[in-house]
């Protein structure tokens, strides 16, 4: 009464017990896209690689005061196209120049230019023009021109802070009430104030 | 790098509503007054190009009051997170990193740094210095343009009497009501050292060893390179200080090093003179329409006007 499957595990066979395994672990694949696996695997690296420690260790994921908007996406299991784009750019952008590995840093540009095509999709698209995740797409994108900038001048990334500035004033102050839009807007302001 | 796209910010409901449902922090009332010195600025500009009138001299001592009511509130953040904070937001330690700017003749230019309590603390910190710098050159500017209104080589506006700021002729339509300004250069806060900022630019400068430790990973040069931009901007005003300009500007070329390209190609002085990036010999992307770095660039269009909002 009460017993769990794998309690019997120890009653089967070793080929049953392989074989058992192996049927979850299908089954498993088939619930949970190998693509996200992918992206939250890279992303976790990333988090890793830019936040101090100390920093993530104080991170409870109910807290909103001190929670990055960066972590907060982390832990959505499905993003828009542009999101999920746009930071598997900047995360393998990250981890490629870590680790000096020039497959992973030229799959980020790829990445960052699917991420510009999804974006501008998105802002033409009623359901997800003002969505938080449309507004963090920019954000990351920004960012990755900050890590790379790749055309080598500062347009890229003033197109693209600029047009941040114009979409967060298009959604209007009462949408970045949201847990999201909130530390999104949070993160904005710090660097347009200062760059006004 | 300066955007001039996000004036709104300061507008009462930018201020407001976002918060509702969430508690500000003493970064977001730092951040609050930034935004309202940025606001000052714009508008100080704007009656700049007046024509020099009564009203011209009113509306900035309007707006040189509303200064020093900000500067008040910025004092007060301050001091309200040295209250809620159970011991010392930073302290000083000697400072361990070298820098070009340092001498064997004159010592380091720096040769204490500070540490903090903890990140956010640092970022709060760093910040309201950051905003020092901001308030000294916004009422550096409002004072210039208030006196500029003083016609100084009247007799009656010696310093030592109440002085009667002459008209330039304009005397028709409202400014032939006002009454002519009484106007007393004494009366005028003297800037310095009032607002210290020197002491901020220095405090930014000690602080950024904590920020660029390797256990502050990519967050922390990123927290710091505003602030630093902000020093190396004012700094230039004063010439006693050119060995912490010096020192400043290596810093920066640090920073570059430290994973954000993006500096090593914004014009001016911030340029950055460093070795080059060891190559990775990356191969150019391919020539695929879709994925053209400039083709998409071509067709970004942010472009205000071109965004329908949607019913």
């Amino acid at each position: 009464m009460g017993r769990k499957w794998y309690d019997l595990m120890p009653l089967l066979t070793s080929e049953q017990r392989t074989r058992a395994q192996s049927e979850c672990s299908q089954a498993l694949a088939k619930s949970v896209p190998l693509h996200v696996v992918f992206r939250k695997q890279l992303f976790s690296q990333f988090l890793h690689c830019f936040f101090p420690d100390s920093m993530l260790a104080l991170q409870p994921w109910h807290s909103t005061e001190k929670t990055s908007w960066l972590v907060l996406i982390a832990e959505s299991p499905n993003l828009t196209r542009a999101l999920e784009t746009s930071i598997l750019a900047l995360s393998a952008a990250k981890l490629g120049r870590l680790h000096e590995d020039p497959v992973l840093v030229k799959a980020s540009l790829k990445a960052y230019t699917t991420g510009l095509w999804e974006l501008q999709k998105a802002l033409w698209d009623p359901e997800l023009m003002y969505h938080d995740e449309t507004l963090a797409a920019c954000m990351a994108l920004s960012a990755y021109e900050v890590m790379e900038c790749p055309s080598k001048t500062g347009n890229g990334w003033t197109s693209h802070f600029d047009g941040s500035a114009k979409l967060v004033k298009l959604r209007g102050a009462a949408a970045h009430s949201s847990i999201l839009g909130h530390q999104i807007f949070r993160s904005f302001r710090a660097t347009a104030v200062s760059l006004s | 790098m300066k955007t001039g796209c996000s004036t709104y910010l300061s507008d009462p409901e930018w201020i407001e509503l976002p918060w509702k449902g969430h508690t500000k922090t003493s970064l977001d009332q730092v951040i609050d007054i930034s935004a309202a010195l940025a606001r000052l600025l714009i508008e100080g500009t704007e009656i700049e190009r007046l024509e020099a009138t009564p009203s011209r001299f009113y509306a900035t001592t309007e707006l040189v009051d509303r200064g020093w009511k900000l500067e008040t509130k910025l004092r007060q953040i301050f001091k309200d997170l040295e209250k809620s904070h159970r011991g010392p937001l930073y302290w000083p330690e000697f400072s361990t990193e070298d820098n070009p700017a340092d001498s064997v003749e004159l010592g380091k230019v720096f040769p204490v740094s500070y540490r903090f309590a903890e990140l956010p603390i640092a970022h709060t910190c760093m910040l309201y210095w950051t905003t020092v710098i901001l308030l000294w050159a916004v009422m550096s500017k409002l004072y210039t343009i208030l006196l500029s209104a003083v016609d100084l080589n009247q007799p009656a506006c010696r310093s030592d009497v109440n002085s009667q700021v002459e008209g330039n002729g304009a005397a028709e339509g409202k400014d032939a009501q006002l009454p002519q300004p009484q106007f007393d250069t004494n009366r005028l806060l003297p800037l310095e050292p009032r607002v210290d900022v020197i002491s901020a630019s220095r405090n930014i400068c000690q602080s950024l060893e904590y920020f660029m430790q390797d256990s502050m990973k990519s967050l922390g040069p990123q927290v710091a390179v505003i602030p630093l931009m902000a020093v190396l901007e004012t700094l230039p005003a004063f010439p006693g200080c050119k060995r912490e300009l010096d020192w400043a500007k290596a810093a920066f070329a640090n920073i570059n090093r430290k994973g954000m390209r993006l500096m090593r190609y914004l014009d001016g002085e911030f340029k950055y003179n460093g070795p080059p990036e060891p190559s990775l010999d990356l191969e150019p992307p391919p020539s695929d329409p879709q994925a053209g770095e400039s083709e998409v660039r071509d067709t970004w269009n942010w472009s205000g006007s071109d965004l329908v909002p949607w019913e």
